[in-house]
């Protein structure tokens, strides 16, 4: 009679089925655990600018109105020094 | 023909006039000082600029690792000319009857205030490193408390002398001598800048800590979850612009050679808008050693032209206001273009 083939100990099932228990509930854990960084690193915030929602053509024209006005801020303090 | 149109890309004509705006203004701007009056390239005054340049541009390699960081630092002026009070009270001249340490008779050596110039300036820009790295605040908020803490600490220091709030002068020839000296007809203080930028270029490009920081300013999520300690490089490139911040204030108070509680005013506008000129993005992970080398002298020419062009005071402010805004527009819509 080879080992596999030994009649079960009831006492030595059950703790086979804990340790499986307890292996599967690490498992589990460790899951969620890699869920929680994935979402860390694909929901992250990037940065500074990204909760800016504004079109490129609004922003075009916002930088066009600021660079006039800095050339006419220029232009004043050369002509009133 | 080639050459132009790798340069231009996809772009039109009408989009790299906006995102060159302001290098086009500022070029226009020099090109029309120099029509009016051909001296300002001289040498003389070239050497002057880069000397003036030389302390913004050691503060904004400090400033930039910040804004690298997706942070700023609203309080580097103010933790200058506190580094700035302590070198120049430590290296008044021994023969100053009213100096602020009469009972120092004999000249200390050099490094001494350099080093407490650093230590002081290491312990603000630790203080706001923890506020950013540990509690999670922004940068613009911690930095401006320090800001406010440290003129406090600076006025009350120069209030402490004897007879009351006087500038600190009368420095050490010594001092006078190594900050606005000159070697192979260059001054000293474009050889401290050119020495800290190379240190920082080593710094920012070849060791971990520089790729760490590129890596959290680009995303801190991605950092920490890439195994990179957040919180502890955060603290680290704080530390590096303390000891930068110290060895400006040094060279700026030896430049200067009178501190009051104004030394520093508007500093760290100056060393923020010359990073943003040179490229620093504020969306963090973005920036070159020397595009803020070049960033921070097109500045200093600037502020130079509208002094030589007599251009009033207040209208300075109300310009350099519009260039940075202008500088974060262009950094916006580029964000904007590539998204």
């Amino acid at each position: 009679m080879t080992d596999t083939q030994k009649p079960v100990n009831p006492e030595e099932l059950e703790q086979r089925i804990h340790e499986l228990e307890e292996r599967e509930k690490a498992l589990e854990e460790k899951e969620i655990e890699l869920k929680q960084k994935e979402s860390a690193f694909t929901g992250a915030k990037y940065n500074l600018y990204s909760h800016i929602n504004v079109s490129l053509k609004t922003m075009n024209i916002v930088v066009a109105v600021i660079a006039v006005a800095l050339v006419v801020a220029i232009a004043a303090g050369v002509i009133y020094r | 023909m080639e050459k132009l149109k790798s340069f231009k890309g996809d772009k039109t004509w009408q989009e790299l006039l906006l995102d060159y705006a302001l290098y086009i203004i500022l070029i226009i701007m020099i090109i029309g000082v120099i029509a009016a009056d051909p001296t300002f390239l001289s040498k003389n005054n070239f050497l002057k600029i880069l000397a003036q340049a030389s302390t913004r541009g050691i503060l904004a390699l400090g400033v930039a690792g910040m804004i690298v960081l997706a942070g700023t630092d609203l309080s580097a002026g103010r933790i200058l000319g506190c580094g700035a009070a302590i070198s120049a009270s430590l290296l008044q001249s021994v023969t100053y009857a009213s100096r602020m340490y009469p009972q120092i008779t004999e000249p200390l050596p050099m490094v001494l205030p350099l080093l407490l110039s650093i230590v002081v300036c290491v312990a603000f820009c630790l203080l706001n490193g923890f506020g950013v790295a540990k509690l999670h605040m922004h940068a613009f908020i911690i930095s401006l408390g320090t800001q406010l803490i440290a003129y406090g600490a600076l006025c009350l220091y120069i209030d402490s002398q004897k007879g009351g709030a006087q500038p600190i002068a009368s420095l050490d020839p010594r001092y006078i001598e190594l900050v606005n000296g000159y070697w192979l007809g260059i001054p000293h203080l474009v050889y401290f800048m050119v020495i800290c930028a190379v240190i920082m270029w080593f710094v920012w490009n070849k060791t971990t800590l520089g790729k760490n920081m590129f890596a959290i300013g680009g995303n801190p999520e991605a950092a920490a979850v890439s195994g990179v300690n957040v919180a502890k490089n955060i603290m680290m490139i704080y530390l590096v612009a303390g000891i930068l911040y110290g060895i400006a204030a040094f060279l700026e108070a030896g430049r200067i050679q009178s501190v009051t509680t104004a030394t520093g005013t508007n500093y760290d506008l100056d060393a923020i808008s010359g990073c943003v000129i040179g490229g620093v993005s504020f969306s963090g992970g973005v920036g070159t050693i020397p595009g803020i080398l070049i960033g921070v002298i097109i500045l200093q020419v600037i502020n130079y032209s509208l002094y030589y062009l007599g251009v009033n005071a207040y209208l300075q402010y109300i310009i350099k206001g519009l260039i940075i805004i202008l500088a974060v527009a262009i950094d916006v819509r580029k964000y904007i273009a590539k998204k």
